[in-house]
């Protein structure tokens, strides 16, 4: 099933490179003549209120949608990993104090955070991946220390620190790496939760601004006809669902294949 | 060559949600000996006696609740880590834990010597940087084209003397050998220890050997100590200690000793 989650996410990646050349339509070609059209041989998957046609619509917005999970988790990771590294590492009142942080922005719900902070400042693209970004790496602080306090007492470490390496060199040559599998793991299942994350705040019109197409807008503007044009709000919904899903699929196949356990065998 | 003097290590035990500090677990409790140069000072002792602690704090893994360790009159605990890591290296027991299994050999080895070699023309460096890990791995007597090898292609004998070879990358002086071979087979423990003697005679090294097995001991070592609950109770010579030993646990340990000899049941 890894596979299967692997081959979504590689097509979803083509889509999103070669969008231009397989978009039958511009994603903001309006065509007042043949609005909430269904789907036909012309408009496969239909046309919004605008007579934008939706199949280009929503090939444009898995661009949005995977630049969102790829970024907002780089961005979760970097900080994830550095202030776990610290953490564990170090320990001491160091790790108290990141610790005690961590613990600080999990009492918060996340989407709520994030609400709040886009209500301050104007909503883009931008200003979406980095708040998803800033708000997700508490978790991931977490278990890359956990994994560090058992990796740190391994000889592998302590003979770094006895060759009298750098702390630095300690960290990212020999810690990280050996940290790197459930960091990976973490990050696959994290991109599913802020894509949607995306297309919750695109909904809510917090999130990715019209016309700019990301499937969370797409499906808000459809809310309005779903009872008379239900695939302005099918066909980007099951984009987000199959790419979540590829994801997902991916992510546990990562967990398995990085299990130590499976790595011996 | 080496002075440990009054060495403590006091592990606190907290309790409570403010961690109150309630006991202490006295590990290492004012311990001292000395080593001389191309002696092998062994610690014998059951488990949890405090004995790889010693260890740690001699290599600067642990910083001592209190005493001090000389290294050549120079109080270690002043020497920056790099000077401490040229006088002083340390082989670990499990072969398996003690290699980083994501790097090559080539980068686990050669990443010592780049760290001892001062900073000089980076093509020159290079170059010497291959030339010394080939030829650390001959010194332990591997073969020099595994460079680009990683460590769980080999047995517990072969990462072992992987390890040997990143310790004397750096030149020391002392190697704390921390149950070098209890983790090997018999046959593969004679090779290692041999190489540990040869390594001795030929590099002029001394080495604190940590050990439980006394057999290994008194095959390896000159002078020996004997530790229990976290004090020396017994020191001597390995002649004196193995045939004439005074207090009641070194004899108790050197009964332990497994033999072939059998009893006649009547």
């Amino acid at each position: 099933m890894a596979m299967l989650g692997a081959l979504i996410i590689f097509s979803l990646a083509l889509v999103a490179v070669i969008a231009p050349l397989i978009a039958p339509f511009s994603p903001n070609h309006q065509d007042i003549l043949h609005r909430l059209e269904p789907p036909s041989t012309k408009h496969p998957l239909g046309t919004d209120d605008l007579g934008r046609d939706l199949l280009s619509r929503v090939i444009y917005g898995t661009r949005i949608s995977l630049l969102v999970g790829f970024v907002a988790i780089g961005i979760a990771i970097i900080i994830g990993s550095i202030l776990g590294l610290l953490s564990g590492y170090f320990g001491g009142w160091l790790d108290t104090v990141i610790m005690r942080f961590v613990d600080i922005m999990l009492c918060f719900p996340t989407f709520f955070l994030i609400l709040m902070v886009i209500a301050f400042l104007e909503p883009n693209i931008w200003t979406v991946m980095v708040v998803i970004g800033l708000t997700g790496w508490p978790g991931l602080t977490r278990l890359v220390r956990g994994e560090c306090l058992s990796i740190r007492e391994r000889g592998f470490v302590q003979a770094a620190k006895v060759l009298g390496l750098s702390n630095t060199r300690v960290m990212f040559v020999h810690l990280l790496p050996n940290v790197m599998a459930p960091i990976l793991v973490t990050a696959t299942l994290g991109i599913g939760g802020a894509i949607l994350t995306e297309s919750a705040l695109s909904f809510l019109g917090l999130g990715v601004q019209p016309p700019t197409p990301s499937w969370g807008n797409i499906l808000t503007a459809g809310k309005d006809y779903i009872t008379v044009a239900w695939w302005l709000s099918l066909y980007p919904g099951l984009a987000i669902l199959i790419t979540v899903l590829a994801y997902n699929l991916l992510g546990e196949g990562l967990r398995d294949v990085l299990d130590p356990r499976m790595m011996l065998e | 060559m080496l002075k440990v003097d009054n060495l403590k290590k006091y592990f606190p035990v907290e309790r409570g949600v403010f961690r109150r500090v309630v006991d202490y677990v006295r590990a290492v409790d004012g311990i001292s000996f000395e080593i001389k140069k191309g002696e092998v000072f062994a610690l014998v002792g059951e488990s949890g006696c405090g004995k790889t602690t010693t260890a740690k704090l001699i290599v600067g893994l642990f910083e001592p609740t209190d005493g001090k360790v000389f290294f050549h009159g120079k109080d270690i605990s002043l020497l920056k880590r790099k000077e401490l890591a040229r006088k002083i290296q340390i082989i670990f027991q499990d072969p398996f834990a003690s290699l980083n299994p994501r790097l090559t050999i080539g980068t686990i080895v050669g990443e010592a010597v780049k760290h001892r070699l001062e900073a000089t023309d980076e093509k020159v460096k290079t170059k010497k940087i291959k030339k010394e890990t080939r030829e650390l791995l001959n010194r332990v007597g591997l073969p020099v084209n595994i460079l680009n090898e990683y460590p769980h292609q080999f047995s517990g004998g072969q990462r072992q003397r992987i390890g040997i070879a990143r310790a004397l990358a750096m030149q020391p002086e002392l190697i704390v050998a921390d149950e070098p071979v209890s983790s090997l087979d018999i046959s593969v423990q004679a090779q290692i220890l041999n190489l540990l003697l040869d390594l001795r005679d030929s590099l002029e090294l001394s080495y604190l050997l940590i050990a439980h097995d006394l057999n290994v001991v008194r095959f390896l070592a000159d002078r020996v100590a004997v530790m229990y609950q976290g004090k020396i109770v017994e020191r001597g010579s390995i002649r004196n200690v193995y045939e004439d030993p005074r207090h009641s646990y070194t004899k108790k340990l050197l009964e332990a000793i497994p033999t072939l000899e059998t009893e006649t049941i009547k």
